[in-house]
């Protein structure tokens, strides 16, 4: 194997790699809507009445994974459905998977693969939860939840009552949810799944809210409505799960659960879960690494913002964003409310660094739904992208802020502090609209990360990176043997020859409802070669890989064998 | 920055804008020469402000049985002004009852169940006296207050606008409409009639720190500064220095990363009213981001003896408690905040 790598790497050195003027710490991110191009012309429909009926504004969800293993991102997005009813009674309502074909065009394949979903759709969570190879998904609603199984040829089959997955509370019925997550809490190889329930609703008890007057009935707080427990399902590794809400600890915690993150944020090497609620205090549910979580928001500092108040609570994600080695959590909320950034400390807790970051100031006026960090400009720190969007569709009539938001992307200055550079991305990002759901990845392969936004009732946006000056990238591609086959929850270390190193965790759980490519994505700046990665598996193991060249797609397989300290095996999977 | 509007109003303490309304007189002075001698010294009293032995002049009048039903009211109004809400209350019911024609009996009475947080009775005392005076501007303000007391910010709305149109000179309509307006996040209109208060009267501190932090929720950064610096400054010169204005600098000053700045502000606010809970907690907060962590507890533990049920305040120093390393106290107030959140 060693014999093997060392071809390998020769093969790498010699290989002619693409790169682009080298100009670091540039501010000129820039995207493209190519939608109409790539021939995705899907409008997510969420049957928008006069009733205002409080499942309409909260889809909807997309997803970026490559179901047919071709190494080109796929996209499904959910949808909505007939209210009240809550049935798919027209194609409209369809949840869609698109093939992407290659130079970014797409292919409606949502009838061949059987993925049109059922019910009011809310989310989406991809990953392989059973170790074949091929990535699966689970879709969230207000009354179906589907897990989908890939069989690997281009179908899919629902497996959601074999699996036990169908999110049915003992005391509620049918949990309506918004969010789910895959991740192996228990690192024994197989993903469990964490389902993020919103609240209790029914459309024959949805209040009256706002002004009555024609136009004026608006879509009500959620104090209207009671808390719901999330739901953490135990992967049996044969096909089926386990409700462990309840001996977890997860399912003892009542919240209005909306964006779902995973980190380890204590460095125990166990995955710990964030979970942002809408009007209600967030949750972190600290691995106890016997089976229990325990919440722990509050001693960390996470629960509420330094106000020592709630935020509506959207889309959240748990990177590092300070390269000091500690994931921190970055969170959307409403015109108003500021989006929230925790800076972990390191210590078990965390900061709130809004205003510090200059994110507090920044981010007033917005309402955002989901989100990512990402480096969208290759410079090795995390940006910040936001799908914007308010809530109400007529808030102009109550409020100075507008329902209809463009997106807004802040840019890591890489000195603790961010910086609003939405306007300057170009004229299509300045779209407005009802935006909800964005997945992040890369579709085009050419190193520069894309996003993939809904909004509703308006044709999404495929916002293509075309930023010209970025910097060199790396992505990852891992495929764990004795962890989860997706390797989520692997934490790599990437030091450049500079000696400065970036940390990132693998994971699709990103943003708003949403799942992101699980690939690992660095940006390097001028760096056209890496010293040193590192590779921390679940449970433990870890490989090391020496001078590693960029500006490619490298697939690295976890060795079981050399588990510590060893190299692994490794391929350029996509050299540029 | 509406904290302090939101905690004035949704508590409906008796503020220092209660009085700020009141000093426009609501008194129809009576003459000191038509009354009997205990009356006429308590009606001078009264006049000097000297409100607490005026009302126990006016007590000893209504004891002695000589007084008219006129005592009453001056009895309640000396009560109101000098802090006594349930002594103003019986006296003031009975002159209405008495003199139920009374405008102004109304009003006070108004005012009274204002301050006592009996809210649906104060909206039917200011509706009695504006049937009986509908021209009163003074009425329709306070009405205003107890709609936005009690969330009801339509009705609110068209109590101020009535108001300011009885009465176009006076500064005080288009600030109520103003601080109502950035209370529900219309900030276009917040701005522009705390703007027409501040033409009205540029020596309005409340006008110019309010518009300061409409101009900061707006985005309009530099406009934001100088207003908040221009009410900072106002207040230097004024002989009864407002706690206000260095409450909304410190906290502007907070937000964009002048922690040092924003301590001196917030220094100011505390120590001009120090029984303020909110320029404690914003002074806690800038010294808690500057790491100060003693000095940040110092000051949460002084805003928790004004207000012990404050949830936010048990948040804050639980978390500078946990920084501090002392997990106890950091559990403690964890609990008390979720405690009081219920």
């Amino acid at each position: 194997m060693r014999c093997r790598l060392l071809i390998t790497l020769a093969l790498l050195l010699v290989l002619p790699i693409a790169t682009r003027p080298l100009r670091a710490r540039q501010n000129g991110i820039r995207f493209r809507d190519v939608a109409a191009r790539a021939s995705i012309g899907f409008t997510v429909d969420n049957n928008e009445t006069p009733h205002k009926y409080q499942i309409e504004p909260m889809i909807a969800g997309v997803a970026l994974f490559d179901y047919n293993n071709d190494g080109l991102l796929d996209i499904y997005f959910c949808n909505g459905a007939q209210i009240p009813q809550l049935e798919k009674t027209e194609e409209k309502y369809f949840n869609r998977l698109y093939r992407n074909q290659g130079g970014l065009r797409f292919e409606d394949v949502t009838d061949k693969a059987g993925v049109a979903g059922a019910g009011y759709s809310m989310g989406v969570a991809a990953a392989d939860y059973n170790n074949d190879g091929w990535v699966d998904l689970y879709v969230t609603g207000v009354n179906r939840n589907v897990l989908y199984r890939n069989r690997g040829d281009g179908t899919f089959e629902d497996v959601t009552e074999k699996a036990g997955v169908t999110a049915e509370l003992k005391d509620y019925g049918k949990a309506w949810s918004v969010g789910a997550g895959w991740f192996d809490y228990d690192n024994d190889g197989d993903l469990d799944l964490l389902v993020v329930n919103y609240c209790v609703w029914s459309s024959e008890k949805d209040p009256y809210c706002g002004a009555r007057k024609p136009g004026y009935r608006t879509y009500c707080h959620p104090k209207h409505y009671g808390p719901l427990p999330n739901i953490l399902y135990r992967n049996e590794g044969d096909g089926r799960f386990t409700d462990v809400s309840a001996e977890s600890g997860i399912g003892e915690h009542l919240g209005k659960g909306m964006g779902v993150a995973f980190a380890d944020f204590d460095g125990d090497g166990l995955l710990d879960a964030f979970i942002c609620n809408d009007a209600h205090r967030n949750f972190l549910f600290r691995n106890d690494g016997d089976g229990r979580f325990e919440e722990v928001g509050l001693q960390a500092g996470v629960a509420y913002i330094d106000e020592g108040t709630v935020v509506s609570g959207m889309g959240a994600d748990f990177q590092d964003y300070d390269g000091d080695g500690r994931p921190d959590i970055f969170m959307t909320a409403l015109s108003n409310e500021t989006f929230p950034l925790f800076r972990n400390l390191g210590n078990g807790m965390f900061r709130d660094e809004r205003y510090p970051s200059g994110l507090g100031t920044q981010s007033l006026a917005w309402s955002g739904w989901s989100t990512g960090m990402v480096d969208f400009d290759n410079d090795g720190w995390l940006d910040l992208f936001v799908a914007g969007g308010h809530v109400q569709t007529n808030e102009e009539l109550y409020s100075s802020r507008d329902s209809r938001q463009p997106n807004r992307l802040f840019r890591n200055r890489g000195d603790g502090s961010f910086e609003d550079i939405s306007e300057q991305c170009g004229a299509d990002f300045q779209q407005t609209g009802l935006h909800r759901g964005a997945a992040f990845g890369d579709l085009d392969n050419d190193g520069r990360v894309d996003a993939v936004v809904t909004r509703l009732n308006e044709k999404v946006e495929i916002l293509h990176n075309v930023t010209a000056s970025s910097g060199h990238w790396l992505i990852l591609d891992l495929e764990g043997v004795g962890a989860n086959r997706d390797g989520l929850g692997a934490v790599v270390k990437l030091t450049l020859e500079s000696g400065q190193s970036l940390f990132r965790q693998a994971t699709t759980t990103v943003g708003y409802a949403s799942s992101s490519d699980k690939r690992i994505h660095f940006g390097v700046g001028k760096e056209s070669k890496v010293r040193s990665l590192e590779i921390t598996w679940p449970g433990g193991s870890s490989q090391i890989m020496n001078q590693v060249p960029t500006d490619r797609v490298l697939h690295i397989k976890q060795d079981a064998v050399h588990s510590h300290g060893g190299t692994g095996e490794w391929a350029d999977f996509f050299s540029n | 920055m509406q904290l302090v509007w939101s905690c004035m109003l949704s508590r409906g303490k008796v503020s220092v804008l209660l009085f700020f309304l009141l000093s426009n007189a609501l008194v129809r002075a009576g003459s000191p020469q038509s009354a009997g001698k205990e009356k006429r010294r308590a009606l001078r009293l009264f006049q000097k402000g000297d409100y607490g032995k005026a009302a126990h002049g006016f007590q000893n009048e209504i004891e002695k049985g000589t007084s008219d039903t006129e005592s009453y009211y001056y009895l309640g109004v000396s009560r109101l002004r000098s802090g006594d809400f349930q002594g103003a209350l019986e006296a003031l019911e009975r002159f209405v009852k008495e003199v139920p024609e009374s405008s102004e009996g109304w009003l006070n009475l108004g005012v009274v169940y204002f301050a006592l947080q009996r809210f649906d009775n104060a909206i039917r005392a200011f509706h009695s006296s504006l049937q009986l005076d509908a021209e009163q501007p003074l009425a329709n303000k306070m009405l205003g207050r107890v709609y936005v007391a009690t969330e009801k910010h339509a009705l609110a709305e068209r109590a101020f606008v009535r108001a300011m149109e009885l009465d176009r000179q006076d500064f005080q309509s288009p600030y109520l409409l103003g601080r109502l307006y950035q209370t529900v996040d219309r900030l276009v209109e917040a701005a522009r009639y705390l703007e027409e208060s501040a033409r009205l009267n540029p020596n309005s501190v409340r006008a110019f720190s309010f518009l300061g932090a409409v101009y900061y929720a707006l985005g309009r950064d530099s406009e934001a500064a100088q207003t908040l610096r221009k009410a900072v400054e106002l207040n230097a010169s004024s002989p009864s220095p407002d706690f206000v204005p260095h409450l909304e600098y410190g906290i502007y000053l907070q937000r964009t990363g002048h922690l040092k700045e924003s301590v001196q502000q917030l220094r100011k606010a505390v120590a001009l009213n120090p029984r303020t809970v909110e320029a404690y907690f914003e002074l806690a907060k800038t010294l808690y981001r500057l790491e100060q962590l003693a000095e940040a507890r110092k000051f949460l533990e002084e805003a928790i003896s004004i207000d012990a049920a404050d949830p936010r305040l048990h948040y804050l120093l639980g978390r500078v408690c946990y920084e501090q390393g002392d997990v106890q106290c950091g559990h403690r107030h964890m609990v008390l905040s979720e405690s009081h959140r219920k």
